[in-house]
Formats: structure tokens, C-alpha cells, sequence
């Protein structure tokens, strides 16, 4: 009896724990994919930038990009030609600035999962000499749209399309090239879009400059300019040296009110030689302005090419003794109508009209976070009214925010925000 | 008969009036063979060594001096499909939407004891234990870096909890009113043996762009092992009502164990090579050791208190006939006490250039500790015993468990999925002055879904893992005792 009892307890036993002993091992499962590679790449564009007040100050005729090639790129006359997404750095950022925030790991692994078509992506650094060339077109500024939205020329003397598309194995049809970026590089983006329609399946924008004066025509731009000018008085009361002044005011650019003279403001801009471009981008709603203004409104194109020069010395400017520019607003912070019209010329409610009808064939992507710096935000939803009241023109939003202790400013989300913007030109690439 | 049926309807009552109470936290529930025959439906009953767990009162019934040792096993397999966002739409690096089981273990968990009667105080029953109170041994990985992050491997645990709470008890027990009623107290000390670790993903505050996603956190690994001692309490009755019917009732004390060890911390930061080569950030700076990729170790010593919850339990018996019995049983333990593990650090080493005030002061000495918050907890049971042939007893048990966890805190390090249903059997035999016995229950948990990330202290590090949670957990029994 008794063995038979061991035995009924032992079979018992052993059946217990076999029914348990599987080994799972680990069950989850990592990401896996081919990097790909990224060239850093450079090219003289002297037809748009050999002209440019920045060529002898701190950039030359250069325009600095970064390539992204999938890993299934077989080289300049190997496998299938690739499309290609142009992506413009926002102010005060250069041709890292999508790779800094993850672009080559997320583009390989949507890649590899068939999320997005294999593509190559141009990361342009869009900077001059004040960390922003609001991808304007004047030679003064540089003629950074016709530089990278036009197909003119070959790959050694032509624009950045004719560049790529003669150095890598790209799709050189309009169905296979796209564009975007970030804040101004959304800006540029649209812009281009719009002038060069014809060489673009799609754009995107990110929270951009999209309207200068806002829906109302008083918003966009416009409250940044008192900001600026605020900061610049209550500097101004620290020491004597208006140079010194000028330069630290804008290192505390959110800095109390103090009131002083306006005129004595107004002077000691104007005289001054001023010799610290801020390339640590510290200083970024005078910098702003300063590059948009050398865009949008340089004093004197004539000494460098096209002869027109403006001759209102009301909010003249030549901090670098070399870029002559004109602020488009007064000692007040109040927009100064006559400077200021020339940057609303650039606005691209003011460049629709002189390409109707362009984007009708350019679907168009806006991305917008209400947490966005400098009202993007308000200045990205307003364009997105004005597309909407344009018959034929298709255009998708959508909005972003940051979770709890981490906002969606600056450019925290953008790692986020690069499937959403690939994935939307790859949906638009034909082929492949 | 008038007496039982108020009794019984008094014990329902209170069954029916203790809806809000919950379950077992991380009690180990493998303890005496034949308890776990009869579901754990023992206390009114508590005729074995396992009487020092149930109703230390019981050794007044044990006639013999006795001589036992079991050996439970068991499996608990879970899988977590987690659902960790921030915002509930950036990604976190967490598995989503994956199906991830632990890393399956077989736990075998001895235990046994000696009980003799001694002519001590007229005449007293002793009994030495050791008894496994709490086991917790869950071991996932979970986690790893966003793309762009860094080629960084995690250690396979990045959750784990391996838990043994032993008590070592000393147990007397004596009869008054002809043995009637009969008063039991128990003495423990309590040994605690902890390996920890656990996953935190620290705000990153170094500024943009070290700081951009997805660098905005920063993953830490901590592993924690130490050991401490404690002492705690049990005391127990048991009256018989009638022939046929006994009462029991039990109270366990709080006990808190102070735990110390060392710690080993494991920062993986973020591995930027644009960064490096586009900022300018130099070797032997803090921006480039937040950009290179670097696996920063640092280690402590650690500092913790267990709090063993206090528990009262009671529970009915009646023979039916002469070969069957039956016991109902409750329990409900005041797991509110518990705490979780509030770890303080000190003797940091490993820390970087003094120049490095952000990395040193904030991110590398911030303490990683999770709270718990848990309700007070009640089980029911329901066993009964059949002495089928003169050698052979059946039992049979059912098990209703409530859980005491918050979503607020739920973490896979003390898992537990809700209220629970176990279903028991049991078989021993009697050869002479042995027996020997097996039992065998398994256990439905529910499926859980934890919704939404929390931070109860406000520290800025998630206290609970969202996503959706299922378990199944088995155990067998083995049991062999000697009379004498």
C-alpha cells in the first residue's frame, strides 16, 4: 500500500511539473534595420549666393547639406532612383539639425517596416550669417528659393535640385521630390512650394512664420517686435557703451521695462558697428528679425547687384558694417509701414496671388503646436485659413502638444513629427 | 442546531457585509499541504505543523508528537502587453502593444516543523516552524531605447522582485475548559532576503538639443540586494462550540523588517554622434557625456524597511458525518501598512567631474523609488476533508481572493491582477505513523488593464505601468510527517 501510495504521488508530482516547465524565454521583440547612411555634402552656388552681403562676413557662396541614402542605395548608377525630400532647417539650425533629432534612425526603421518608399533626404542648412536666410530671394539675402526650388542649369553650375539629382540616383521627376521643414524651414518650404510647383509632389510645414501679420493683421510678427525693442531700453540704461548696450539687451530679451528716450534707442542702433553675430542663436527674436530683415528688406542691393536701394534711414541698420538692413518696425516696437510692406510682400498670403492656381497640384501637409515659440502656432493655423479659402487646394492639419513638464516649444516634438512628415511625402512619391 | 444555524448565518452575514475589502497583495499561499487541500479553509481546523501559520491554537489538538516537511512548487506566468505613452501618444521605448511574458521560474519553497507536547505548565504544546510567508519572484524586460536613442543593450531584468519573507517561529499552545477552548501564541523572527530592480525614466534637464526626444528621458536601471531581520507575532483561538462545530480566530501583527544592501545604478544616455561632431561638444564635458552614449554606473549603499502587514482571520468548522468535514474561512490583512520599498541611498560612488552639477546633483543621486498605495484586503475560503477509505483523506477547496492594488501604483514588480478564484484538491495518505499528502490549486486571475500613467509623489518619475496584464498560476503541494 504504501509504495502504491508513492507511486500515485510521485506521478502526480512529475505531471505538475512538466505541465509548467516550458521555458517562454523572451518574447519581446526589438526593432531591427539597416541604419543607412548619411554624406556630408557641399556645394558653390555662385548664381544665388555669390552676391549675398553674408559672403564676406560669415558664409561664402557654399550651401551645406547632408545626405540620407536608405541602405538599399546602390549608388549613383545602381538600382532604382530613389525620390527625394528636401528638408530646410529652421533658424539658427544647419544641416544636422533633423539628424541631431533622429532622422537617420527613424526614417531606416520606417524604411524597414514598409511604413514609408525608400527615399533619399537632403537636410539643407538654410542659415546666413544671422542663422536664418527665411529662404528669401534677392541677392543681397541670397536667392535661397530659386537656389533650391529651381531646376535651372546643370550639376556643376545649376541649382541644388540639379546637384542632387546629378550626383545621386534620384527620380528626377516632379512626382519623385518633396519638401518641408521646420518654423522658418516651413516657411521656405511653402514658399518654394509655391513658386516652384511645378518640381514639387508635396509640402509640409512645421509651426512656421506663415503669416507675418497674423489673421488680423496685427498679430504674427507684430507683438514680437515691442519684445525686441523693450529689452533694447532697459539695456540701454546699463552702460554708456551703446555697442555693449545693444548686445546684452538681447541676451535678456524677456527682462523688465524700463522706459528711456526712444531716440536715444534709435541712435545708438544706428551708429553702431555691430560685430557679434550670434551664432549661439541667444539672442533669437532680434536675430530673427535681423535675418528676415536682411531677406525681406536689405538696404543696399545695389552695391551688389539689382541697384535698388532704400533710402528711408528711419530704421536703418548695419550692425556688421558689411550688411546694411532696414528693421520693419520704429524705436516704438510699432510695424513701420514702409519697411514693413516690404516684408508683407513676402508674406505667402501676398505670394498666392502671383502664382495662382501653383498649389492646386501640391498637397500640402501644416503641423502646428499651440505650445509652438514665437505665435507659430497662430501664424500656421491663419495660413491654414487662407488655404482653405482657396478652392482646389488640398491641405491637412493637424495639431501637437508636449505631455505634463515637457511643452511642445522649441523643438522638443520634432523627433515625432518626422514620421508624420514622412510618411506623408512618401504617400505623395509615385513609383517604387 | 439552533446555535450552528446562527452561527453559520452570522459568518454569511459577515461574507456579505465585507464587499470592499480586497485581496491577497503578495502573500504566498503554499503553506501546509493540507491546508492547501481544503483552499486554505483551515483555520478552524489546524491539526498539522501548518497550524503555526493558521491558527497557532491548533497545536492544543495535535496529540502526538509530530514531525513534518513540505515542499510547494509553483508556476506563475504572466504576460504584460504594456501601453506606455507619454501623452498617450509619444512613444516611451516600452513594448507597446507587444505580448510580453516574465521570465518563467519554477519556485520550490521547503518548509516544515516539529511539534512535541511537554508537561510544562500542566501540559503544553511546542512547535518550531519555518514558514515562507512571502515570495515574490517576477523578472520581465520590457524596455528598450526609442530608435536614435543609442545602440545601448539593457540588462534582460530591468522589473524584478525576488522576495523571500521566512519566519522562524516558536509556537505554544495549551487547552482551558477541557480543552475546550484552546489558546495558541507564536514568536517569529523574521528574515528577509530582497533583490530589486527596477526601470525609472528620469526627465532629462540638460537643454535643448541634448534634451530634445528622444533624449527627454533618460532610462536608469537600479538593482538593489540586501537582507534584514525582524521580528513579529501570532496568536490564535479555537473554541468548540459543539461536537460537531469550532470557531477560530487569528491575529497576525505588523511586523517591519529594516533591510540594508547595496545598489547599483545603470544611467544609459543618449548616443548623438551628429551632436558630438556638429556642437562641438568636447570629450571630458558634461554635454558630450550626455551625447556619447555612455553607460554610467554609479553604486550606493541602501537603506529600506519591509512592513509586513498585520492580518486578522477567523474561520468555522463542522462535521457533517463522521468521515466529512467542512471549513469556511476569512482573512482580511491590512495592507494599507504596506508600502512598497522607499530605498535611501547614501555613500554614493561612481560620481562624475565635480564641474558636473547637473548630472551629479539631480540625475545621478535623485532617488528612484516608487510608492505603493494599496487597500486593506479580504479572501475567503472554503475546504472540506473526506476520509474516504481508512487510509485515504480527499479534500477540496475553493478560494475567493480579493486584490489589494491600485491602478494609481500597479507595478510588475508586485503583480497582481485582481480578484482571484483558486480551485484546490488534495490527497493523503496514512501508512502507519506517516502520512503523506499532495495538493494541488489553480488559480484564475482576471484579466487587468492599467490605464494611464501616474506620478502620485510628484517626482517626475511614473509610478505605475499602464497596459494590459493576464496570469496563470498553479501550485502542487507535497507534504510528508512522521508521528511519534
Amino acid at each position: 500500500m504504501l509504495r502504491k501510495a508513492l507511486l500515485i504521488v510521485v506521478v502526480l508530482a512529475m505531471m505538475t511539473l512538466m505541465f509548467g516547465c516550458t521555458d517562454r524565454g523572451v518574447t519581446s521583440v526589438d526593432d531591427k534595420y539597416s541604419r543607412g547612411a548619411t554624406y556630408t555634402d557641399q556645394h558653390t552656388f555662385p548664381d544665388q549666393l555669390g552676391q549675398s552681403m553674408f559672403s564676406g562676413v560669415a558664409l561664402t557662396t557654399l550651401l551645406r547639406f547632408r545626405v540620407f541614402v536608405p541602405s538599399i542605395y546602390g549608388g549613383q548608377n545602381s538600382g532604382e532612383p530613389l525620390p527625394v525630400l528636401y528638408l530646410l532647417s529652421p533658424m539658427g539650425q544647419d544641416e544636422f539639425f533633423y539628424l541631431d533629432h533622429g532622422l537617420e534612425d527613424v526614417a531606416a526603421k520606417l524604411i524597414a517596416d514598409g511604413t514609408i518608399k525608400p527615399m533619399i533626404i537632403v537636410c539643407v542648412n538654410g542659415s546666413n550669417g544671422y542663422g536664418g536666410s527665411f529662404y528669401g530671394s534677392n541677392p543681397a539675402g541670397g536667392k535661397y528659393d530659386e537656389l533650391i526650388g529651381a531646376k535651372i542649369g546643370d550639376a556643376i553650375n545649376g541649382t541644388l535640385i540639379k546637384y542632387v539629382d546629378g550626383y545621386y540616383n534620384t527620380d528626377t521627376l516632379r512626382s519623385g521630390r518633396a519638401i518641408s521643414g521646420v518654423e522658418m524651414g516651413g516657411y521656405g518650404a511653402m514658399r518654394i512650394a509655391l513658386k516652384y510647383s511645378p518640381n514639387f509632389s508635396s509640402a509640409s510645414a512645421v509651426s512656421g512664420p506663415l503669416d507675418f501679420d497674423g489673421a488680423d493683421g496685427t498679430g504674427g510678427f507684430i507683438p514680437l517686435f515691442e519684445e525686441v525693442i523693450v529689452n533694447a531700453r532697459s539695456a540701454a540704461l546699463i552702460t554708456a557703451d551703446s555697442i555693449i548696450h545693444f548686445r546684452d539687451s538681447v541676451r535678456i530679451e524677456d527682462s523688465i521695462t524700463i522706459p528711456i528716450d526712444s531716440a536715444f534707442i534709435r541712435d545708438s542702433v544706428r551708429s553702431m558697428v555691430y560685430t557679434s553675430i550670434d551664432t549661439s542663436y541667444a539672442r533669437p527674436r532680434q536675430t530673427m528679425f535681423f535675418a528676415a530683415a536682411a531677406s525681406f528688406s536689405p538696404h543696399d542691393t545695389g552695391t551688389v547687384g539689382d541697384g535698388i536701394v532704400i533710402t528711408d534711414s528711419t530704421t536703418f541698420f548695419n550692425p556688421e558694417g558689411i550688411i546694411k538692413l532696414h528693421l520693419p518696425f520704429d524705436s516704438t516696437g510699432a510695424p513701420y509701414t514702409p519697411i514693413w510692406n516690404l516684408w508683407l510682400a513676402n508674406n505667402l498670403q501676398s505670394l498666392i496671388p502671383l502664382y495662382p492656381n501653383s498649389l492646386d497640384s501640391v498637397p500640402l501637409m501644416l503641423l502646428a503646436s499651440p505650445q509652438a515659440d514665437y505665435g507659430f502656432y497662430q501664424q500656421t493655423a491663419s495660413f491654414r485659413t487662407t488655404l482653405q479659402g482657396l478652392s482646389n487646394v488640398n491641405v491637412s492639419y493637424e495639431e501637437y502638444t508636449g505631455y505634463s513638464g515637457y511643452p511642445a516649444d522649441n523643438h522638443h516634438f520634432v523627433y515625432d513629427l518626422l514620421p508624420k512628415i514622412l510618411k506623408f511625402h512618401s504617400d505623395h512619391f509615385e513609383g517604387l | 442546531m439552533g446555535f450552528l444555524r446562527y452561527s453559520v448565518f452570522l459568518f454569511l452575514l459577515l461574507i456579505l457585509l465585507l464587499p470592499n475589502v480586497y485581496g491577497s497583495g503578495f502573500t504566498f499561499d503554499g503553506l501546509g499541504v493540507k491546508a492547501r487541500g481544503m483552499g486554505g479553509a483551515f483555520r478552524a481546523i489546524a491539526d498539522d505543523w501548518s497550524a503555526a501559520y493558521y491558527n497557532p491554537a491548533g497545536y492544543n489538538r495535535i496529540k502526538d508528537n509530530y514531525l513534518a516537511a513540505n515542499l510547494a512548487i509553483f508556476h506563475d506566468r504572466y504576460w504584460a502587453k504594456p501601453n506606455v505613452y507619454w501623452n498617450d501618444i509619444y512613444e516611451t521605448g516600452f513594448y507597446n502593444g507587444q505580448d510580453v511574458a516574465n521570465n518563467h521560474e519554477i519556485l520550490n519553497i521547503p518548509q516544515g516543523g516539529i511539534v512535541f507536547r511537554l508537561p510544562v505548565w500542566g501540559e503544553t504544546v511546542f512547535g518550531l516552524s519555518g514558514l515562507q510567508l512571502f515570495d515574490e519572484n517576477h523578472r520581465w524586460r520590457l524596455y528598450n531605447n526609442l530608435p536614435g536613442y543609442g545602440p545601448a543593450d539593457y540588462p534582460g531584468t530591468q522589473f524584478y522582485n525576488n522576495l523571500d519573507v521566512v519566519a522562524f517561529q516558536a509556537t505554544a499552545a495549551r487547552g482551558y475548559m477541557n480543552d475546550k477552548l484552546s489558546i495558541g501564541v507564536g514568536l517569529q523572527l523574521l528574515r528577509a532576503d530582497m533583490t530589486y530592480s527596477d526601470l525609472a525614466l528620469r526627465q532629462n534637464g540638460m537643454p535643448s538639443p541634448l534634451s530634445d526626444r528622444p533624449y527627454d528621458k533618460i532610462p536608469e536601471v537600479y538593482y538593489n540586494n540586501g537582507n534584514g531581520w525582524g521580528f513579529g507575532y501570532r496568536a490564535g483561538l479555537l473554541y468548540d462550540i459543539s461536537e460537531k462545530l469550532s470557531a477560530a480566530l487569528v491575529y497576525a501583527g505588523k511586523s517591519s523588517i529594516k533591510i540594508d544592501g547595496s545598489s547599483t545604478m545603470d544611467f544609459y544616455l543618449g548616443d548623438n554622434q551628429y551632436l558630438i561632431e556638429n556642437r562641438n561638444y568636447f570629450p571630458n564635458t558634461q554635454e558630450y557625456l550626455f551625447a556619447s552614449g555612455s553607460v554610467v554606473r554609479i553604486t550606493a549603499d541602501f537603506k529600506t524597511t519591509l512592513d509586513v502587514p498585520a492580518s486578522v482571520s477567523g474561520g468555522l468548522a463542522y462535521k457533517l458525518t463522521g468521515k466529512l468535514i467542512v471549513d469556511a474561512d476569512f482573512e482580511y490583512t491590512f495592507w494599507s501598512q504596506f508600502k512598497g520599498f522607499e530605498f535611501d541611498y547614501e555613500n554614493y560612488r561612481g560620481l562624475k567631474d565635480t564641474s558636473f552639477h547637473y548630472a551629479n546633483d539631480t540625475l545621478f543621486t535623485q532617488n528612484p523609488s516608487v510608492p505603493i498605495d494599496w487597500d486593506n484586503a479580504a479572501r475567503f475560503m472554503i475546504g472540506a476533508e473526506y476520509k474516504a477509505l481508512s487510509f485515504i483523506d480527499l479534500r477540496t477547496g475553493f478560494g475567493y481572493d480579493q486584490s489589494p492594488v491600485k491602478a494609481e501604483t500597479f507595478i510588475p514588480q508586485f503583480i497582481d491582477l485582481g480578484n482571484k478564484y483558486s480551485y484546490s484538491f488534495g490527497l493523503g495518505f496514512t501508512v502507519g505513523f506517516w502520512n503523506m499528502d499532495m495538493a494541488m490549486t489553480y488559480t484564475h486571475h482576471p484579466d487587468l488593464t492599467v490605464s494611464g500613467i501616474s506620478d502620485v509623489n510628484g517626482d517626475g518619475i511614473m509610478d505605475n505601468l499602464p497596459g494590459d496584464y493576464r496570469a496563470n498560476y498553479y501550485q502542487t503541494v507535497l507534504g510528508i510527517s512522521y508521528r511519534f
